[in-house]
């Protein structure tokens, strides 16, 4: 693992409050779905690095989505390319290295909402299965970026039914009636990571969800990012997660 | 110029007065490859309790201006598992290992410095005084000054490693505190650890961490943490280790005219790893440029 130094290749709004960058690096470990990395802001005015999912990722280059959320995002959403950032990564698990075979379920379906777009989508991208379906989640039309729309694998649900579905991810994935053998692989909005638990609880279905915690280090040296887990237990969700099973979840402490 | 970026804490010298504080640096593995340890002269550990802890409920960090607040709990792999996972990596790691204590009875101090006391990767022990008696109300250890030095003494005829007593700012005299430890035989005393913050949300009308309150640092506290150094160092004979805010080479400088013989980084560890680097190496160039040949001579520039 190394602090590299990077530099914005590009950076553009794909959708309402939602930016699309690519960071150009030197050499770099190429980074699994779901895992992410803890970068230095050019806005120097935050202290802490902030984490990110990887939604493409090679040797020399990594991108990623972002939703203008607060101080850093907001910053970094008027940045120009060459402006020089720091990256820590890859970090975490990923939806690969979680303790599930996804070879070996009949169905996977690949959920996102928000900023859960990124891993997802280059989850969704990089699977090989035959079976595999994604759905994305939005509070309507004006956030959903254009590569979704255009893309007919992708199922879109939107709160208002100002695009595609009227209702939320997990309504959706309902009406696809997903098999016993199925599983879900889920990033977003923790309302939605938790309908989407407690969906795949009651049906029988394995899930697995990306957790965020506010992070201080991001490498496992502070315990800071704790997950809490059925049994009074915690764990790091930069080292043991970012993915974790959502059967081990203590999901009353959220 | 020749200097001598050495400095000695009791009978342990460290080879330059670079360490990363407890709580931020993990146990050392976590930073592998992020920065070259041979300009680390000591590593502080993670405050290792007697039994394992699970820590604190969630959320339990949030930034704040220039700064953050923690409230982790003290989570920690517990005595057994530090001795059987963590210890026998420590030599590869090539700096000086000096492991935080904490516990809740003077019983759970005495018992992780004794079981460790003969453990050749040991180099010494920060005593984290930050933590609630259970037995006496529950306040700090180190508000006290004659629990401070009974508890210091008992743990002094534990082994003979050097005990560096960390001190709290959140009391009224730290000066106070800090004779207690000498009186008690610290071989040092480290401060300052966290200060006590609050953070609110006031969108969602909610504090930031679930324990309401928590341990703020970062560089808003350094002006706080210099002064406590230069008041402790002018009440005490004994090595003062100089924690708060440092993010660069000036503050560890600052800290060494204050009085400190050597230094900790701690939240920035977290933002820059390879800070350390900077740091050892910028104490050594305004060591050159000014004349100053030993970690002690910073101390008789200030009056
Ligand atoms: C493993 C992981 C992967 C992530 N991947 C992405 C991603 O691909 N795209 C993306 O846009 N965001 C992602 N995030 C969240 C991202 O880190 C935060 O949105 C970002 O830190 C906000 O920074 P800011 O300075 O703009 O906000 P701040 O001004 O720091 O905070 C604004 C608000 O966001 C909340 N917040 C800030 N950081 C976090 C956090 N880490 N977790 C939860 N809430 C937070 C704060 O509580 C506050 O209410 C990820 C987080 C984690 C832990
Ligand atoms: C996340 C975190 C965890 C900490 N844990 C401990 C600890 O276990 N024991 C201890 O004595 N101090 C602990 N501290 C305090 C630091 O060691 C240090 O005294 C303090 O953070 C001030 O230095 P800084 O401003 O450079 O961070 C912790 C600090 C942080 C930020
Ligand atoms: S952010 Fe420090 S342990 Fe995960």
């Amino acid at each position: 693992m190394k602090d590299l130094n990077g530099e914005i290749v590009a950076n553009t709004k794909i959708a309402e409050s939602l930016y699309s960058i690519s960071i150009r690096l030197a050499d770099t470990e190429i980074a699994e779905p779901g895992q992410f990395f803890n970068m230095k802001m050019p806005d120097k005015t935050a202290l802490l690095r902030r984490p990110f999912a990887y939604a493409e990722s090679s040797k020399d280059q990594l991108s990623f989505i972002y939703q203008t959320r607060g101080k850093t995002t907001c910053d970094l959403s008027t940045k120009s390319t060459g402006t020089e950032v720091k990256i820590i990564g890859p970090l975490g698990n990923s939806f690969f290295s979680a303790g599930k075979k996804l070879d070996n379920y009949k169905e996977i379906y690949c959920i996102a909402g928000g900023v859960g777009l990124g891993p997802i989508w280059y989850l969704f991208n990089k699977l090989q299965h035959p079976n595999r379906k994604m759905i994305a989640g939005y509070r309507d039309a004006s956030f959903i970026a254009d590569k979704l729309k255009d893309n007919h694998d992708i199922l879109i649900a939107t709160d208002n039914g100002s695009y595609g579905f009227e209702g939320n991810t997990i309504d959706l994935l309902k009406t696809l009636n997903p098999s016993q053998n199925s599983i879900i692989l889920c990033c977003g909005p923790l309302p939605m990571m938790k309908a989407a638990a407690e969906f795949a609880a009651i049906n029988g279905i394995d899930c697995l969800v990306s957790m965020e915690e506010m992070m201080g280090c991001g490498i496992g040296a502070c315990n800071g990012c704790a997950v809490a887990i059925k049994g009074e237990k915690f764990l790091r969700a930069c080292k043991e997660g970012p993915i974790f099973d959502a059967k081990e979840i203590d999901w009353e402490k959220y | 110029m020749n200097i001598d970026l050495s400095t000695n804490i009791g009978s342990l010298k460290l080879n330059n007065p670079v360490g990363t504080a407890s709580g931020t640096f993990g146990y050392g593995y976590e930073y592998e490859g992020l920065l070259d340890f041979t300009k680390l002269g000591a590593i502080y550990t993670k405050a290792i309790t007697l039994h394992p802890r699970q820590g604190n409920p969630l959320p339990r960090i949030v930034e704040t201006d220039s700064g953050m607040i923690n409230s982790i709990g003290l989570a920690n792999v517990g005595l057994e598992k530090f001795i059987t996972d963590k210890i026998p990596g420590f030599p590869r790691l090539g700096s000086k290992i000096i492991v935080n204590v904490a516990g809740s009875s003077p019983e759970e101090y005495k018992a992780v410095v004794e079981t460790l006391s003969e453990i050749e990767q040991i180099h010494g022990f920060e005593i984290n005084l930050s933590c609630p008696n259970v037995k006496q109300g529950c306040l700090a250890f180190g508000t006290d000054p004659r629990n401070v030095e009974n508890l210091t003494r008992q743990l002094k005829a534990l082994t003979k490693k050097p005990i560096i007593i960390k001190l709290t700012p959140n009391v009224t005299d730290i000066t106070a505190i800090a004779i207690a430890a000498e009186a008690g035989g610290a071989d040092a005393v480290s401060c300052i650890n966290t200060l006590v913050g609050m953070k609110i949300d006031i969108k969602k009308k909610d504090f930031c961490i679930a324990m309401k309150t928590g341990g703020l640092s970062g560089p808003a506290i350094k002006p706080v943490g210099v002064a406590a150094v230069y008041k402790v160092s002018k009440a005490v004979k004994i090595p003062v280790v100089g924690i708060g805010g440092i993010a660069k080479w000036e503050d560890a400088v600052e800290y060494l005219l204050a009085g400190a013989s050597s230094i900790q980084i701690g939240t920035y560890n977290f933002v820059e790893p390879a800070i350390v680097e900077e740091i050892h190496d910028g104490i050594a160039t305004y060591m050159q440029e000014n004349n100053i040949a030993t970690i002690k001579d910073f101390h008789s520039i200030l009056d």
